[in-house]
């Protein structure tokens, strides 16, 4: 019988820290007008973002007849497609800034300050350890 | 009914019997300012203690313990932190992925029987806690109703919150 999947437990950040985001992909249209700033950006900014995060895979594809979409691509195998269409350089870059921090995992809300997988320090209250009530 | 006790006890049997007198005589108080040994006062009912004990004789009774937690204060607010934890923040804008912060805004320092607490801050030299920022997301919309019934008025506010998240790598209490 072949051995079970052992997952490791991935504490990011506290040994190493891995960025999380290992692909763009800019698809844009020669022709379209939605494509316009996406194409301004491609020739402005693109090429200095990609020498400031060398772990990032930068792929730019003509996908002709469409709106201009950049896909992200994370370490846990998902991704995060974000359309740019009628955009100007600077929003754009600022959706290539959202993709590149972000890790993949769905959008959720936050409800407690600290998310923690250790067992609680002072352990959990037991009436035979507590001291005993007066009244 | 039995059956909650004894899942409890399965818990409590792990504990040493040192908890039950230890955790009364729990607290102690630090200066933040306190480089030479301040005088302290315990907040024990049961044991009055003749002589009170200096910090670096509480940093040692904290540092034979096993495990930490800190409350750190970030930003004004508290977080109650031990290692490999993650902090969801406010968006930080003048930080990147992957910085490292030492944090030093600490205002209790604790194992399983003691805890320092600071005035308003426990001295830094006790401990060494950082953080690394590993992820900076965007949140889930979160809507805001507002109605005042049979007066015509309601209102739909829209937030997609922006957050920082912070992985603890790092909580040690020094000598």
């Amino acid at each position: 019988m072949p051995a079970p999947m052992v997952h490791p437990v991935l504490k990011n950040g506290v040994g190493a820290f891995i960025p999380q985001c290992r692909r763009l992909v800019f698809h844009y249209c020669e022709r379209s007008g939605s494509s316009r700033g996406m194409i301004e950006y491609l020739k402005k900014d693109l090429i200095q973002f990609a020498k400031e995060h060398p772990h990032v895979e930068v792929i730019v594809t003509p996908r002709p007849s469409k709106h201009p979409v950049i896909r992200g691509l994370y370490l846990n195998g998902k991704d995060k497609v974000v359309c740019v269409r009628n955009m100007e350089p600077t929003d754009i870059a600022g959706k290539v800034a959202l993709l590149k921090e972000s890790a993949g995992n769905r959008m959720k809300v936050f409800k407690k300050p600290v998310i923690s997988t250790t067992e609680s320090v002072r352990g959990i209250w037991s009436p035979f350890h507590a001291a005993p009530h007066k009244i | 009914m039995l059956r909650s006790f004894t899942s409890r006890m399965v818990g409590a049997a792990q504990r040493t019997n040192s908890a039950v007198t230890a955790s009364a005589v729990r607290l102690f108080s630090a200066t933040s300012t306190a480089s030479q040994a301040t005088s302290t006062s315990s907040t024990a009912s049961s044991s009055t203690p003749s002589t009170t004990p200096s910090t670096d004789a509480q940093i040692s009774l904290l540092r034979n313990q096993l495990k930490y937690y800190a409350v750190a204060e970030i930003k004004n607010r508290p977080y109650l932190i031990t290692k490999n934890d993650i902090i969801v923040l406010d968006r930080l804008k003048d930080v990147k992925l992957g910085d490292v912060i030492e944090l030093n805004q600490i205002k209790e320092l604790g194992s399983k029987d003691y805890a320092i607490q600071g005035a308003p801050y426990v001295s830094s030299e006790y401990y060494s806690i950082k953080a690394t920022v590993i992820e900076q997301p965007k949140g889930k919309i979160v809507e805001t109703f507002k109605k005042k019934r049979r007066k015509h008025f309601q209102r739909r506010y829209h937030i997609k919150p922006l957050h920082t998240l912070l992985r603890v790598s790092e909580l040690e209490v020094k000598a």
